[in-house]
């Protein structure tokens, strides 16, 4: 397992009461594998994925990335292999800055020599099918649809190599032709070796992109399993009422 | 509701967010306008209760409610109506709720306004067992509430009158799959049960050809299709298909859809082509020269040039 979480808790403070978002999540993801975390709005989707990537603190649980302690803490550190790509594409991306330097900036924040960078994200643009990059590259966020914003949030993430992707509902925000080309751009990233772990409330969605399912509620992975098998025989209530609302 | 030739232009510039559309609702009916970013459905949904967007001015085209020219209506009047025979959910709903009101002054508020005094309370709990919404929702601030909530209650506030008829642009775009399955079964009981006529606008296929009992088809400003929801699987325009064909469904083999190359231009100038040709695989000389009419077939009409030969012309 490339990653591997364990009873993952998370509250936060509303007021004075104490909700619990993460009630021990328990979950793993291979190598080359894309793992789809399927429930409804508040089920803790999108904390369980900003906890992964560092950008908030657990407040208990531990966790393993290729074989190493991953500290649950707000910090970058143990992060260089993972790119998290957000929800939404029109605010994902700094509207006074040109693709090739949204594209670049992991790589400069890296201090990575300019010729090198402009390399990266020539290559970065091709593999997210963006071509010829040379079209793209002098072009503000203002100047592409929305599929193309987020082929150009894609790219950045992976313009760092990082063996670990992180979706937060990639296609969320996208008419669904341009949606489901996107799902099929992260499966053949998939093909070629890179883990992906995306949060979903499309079942369906889910179901066409990943190798397994990890079914959410209440804080927790209820249920998990290969979509087909998961949707078969759905042992748990949170699978059944997600199935029935899109069947 | 009638809307005749309908065009739409921003103002200072040669920029039509929609061109020559018609559409009618039935009394009792639901409709759904299907398209994408950029097709139109919001600017369709505003003028439809006669309030364009701001920016946006009305070329030629009517639009008649009950008969009455909703464009050209003196403001008072249509204020009276709004909320009362006519309501609009719009697509930011849920941010419309007053931030420093509780629910309830906001829902006794609109009641008032259209019935003067009167027991709101009796008017409002019924709806709110239909939405799903339990009561300590009334002594909540919007802020406080979720964002499904919020759209239930905006749907609420739109239907506390019992209107003729609602328009809703994106009603479950912001909503997780599981209140979306509640909005739309509440929509289709309130049509049924109430006899609320229902235009919406959706991105959704599924929710449009679920819904509604006719689904028109906007793309590029223009309706390019129109045909009876059962029909769905006989849909003609290489858009539509396109639409149906791209939406993965469960038990699909990964990489097995395919979304539509391209993607949707302005229409800036009066249409000289068809809209869609540069998108289209079908497409022909002819697609690129001349703009298709809008032609009838079957119990639709569609506007491309693969069905125009022969065809009656439709409007």
């Amino acid at each position: 397992m490339l990653l591997v979480l364990k009873g993952v808790v998370k509250h936060f403070r509303v007021g004075r009461e104490r909700q619990e978002v993460l009630a021990g999540v328990n979950l793993g993801v291979g190598r080359g594998e894309v793992v789809a975390l399927v429930g409804a709005s508040g089920a803790g989707k999108t904390t369980l994925l900003h906890i992964i990537a560092g950008l908030l603190a657990a407040d208990g649980g531990e966790a393993f990335f290729a074989g190493r302690p991953l500290a649950l803490r707000e910090t970058r550190q143990g992060r260089e292999q993972m790119s998290l790509v957000f929800q939404d594409p029109y605010a994902a991306l700094s509207p006074h800055l040109k693709v090739a330097d949204i594209v670049g900036e992991p790589l400069f924040i890296r201090r990575k020599p300019r010729q090198n960078v402009a390399r990266a994200v020539t290559e970065a643009l091709h593999a997210v099918g963006l071509h010829p990059a040379e079209a793209y590259l002098r072009r503000y966020p203002h100047q592409l649809s929305g599929g193309q914003r987020q082929r150009v949030a894609l790219a950045r993430a992976l313009v760092t190599k990082p063996t670990l992707l992180l979706a937060d509902e990639p296609t969320s925000m996208l008419d669904v032709s341009v949606g489901v080309e996107i799902l099929n751009l992260l499966r053949s990233l998939a093909e070629k070796g890179m883990s992906i772990l995306l949060t979903a409330h499309d079942l369906a969605a889910a179901c066409y992109v990943a190798d397994r399912l990890a079914i959410m509620a209440e804080g927790q992975v209820v249920e998990e399993g290969p979509p087909a098998r998961l949707l078969a025989a759905p042992s748990r209530s949170a699978t059944r009422e997600l199935l029935r609302a899109v069947t | 509701m009638r809307i005749e030739h309908l065009t739409l232009k921003v103002s200072g510039r040669s920029l039509y967010p929609l061109w020559d559309v018609s559409l009618r609702v039935e009394d009792n009916e639901v409709v759904a306008v299907l398209g994408e970013s950029g097709g139109g459905k919001t600017s369709l949904a505003w003028a439809a209760v006669g309030r364009p967007l701001p920016g946006q001015e009305v070329v030629a085209g009517k639009v008649y409610f009950k008969g009455r020219d909703i464009l050209n209506m003196p403001p008072a009047e249509r204020r009276r109506i709004y909320f009362k025979e006519l309501s609009l959910v719009p697509q930011n709903a849920p941010d419309t709720l007053h931030p420093t009101q509780t629910v309830a002054r906001t829902l006794w508020e609109i009641y008032t306004a259209k019935n003067g005094k009167g027991e709101a309370r009796e008017a409002v709990l019924p709806l709110l067992e239909e939405l799903g919404l339990p009561e300590e929702v009334l002594r909540k601030y919007p802020h406080q509430l979720s964002g499904g909530q919020k759209q239930r209650v905006a749907l609420l506030l739109a239907l506390l009158n019992r209107p003729q008829l609602v328009v809703l642009d994106e009603p479950t775009s912001a909503l997780d799959v599981l209140t979306q399955k509640k909005v739309k079964d509440l929509l289709g009981k309130i049509n049924r049960e109430h006899g609320t006529g229902i235009l919406f606008f959706t991105h959704d296929v599924s929710l449009a050809f679920s819904l509604a009992r006719r689904v028109v088809v906007l793309y590029g400003g223009q309706v390019v299709e129109e045909l009876p929801a059962f029909k769905r699987e006989s849909a003609l325009h290489p858009y539509t298909r396109g639409l149906l064909a791209s939406g993965p469904r469960i038990g699909d083999p990964p990489l097995s859809r395919r979304g539509i190359p391209g993607y949707a231009l302005p229409l800036l100038a009066p249409p000289q082509a068809c809209s869609f040709a540069a998108r289209c695989p079908q497409a022909r000389d002819v697609c690129r020269k001349e703009a298709p009419p809008l032609v009838k077939v079957g119990e639709g009409q569609v506007r491309c040039f693969a069905y125009a030969a022969g065809a009656q012309r439709g409007g």
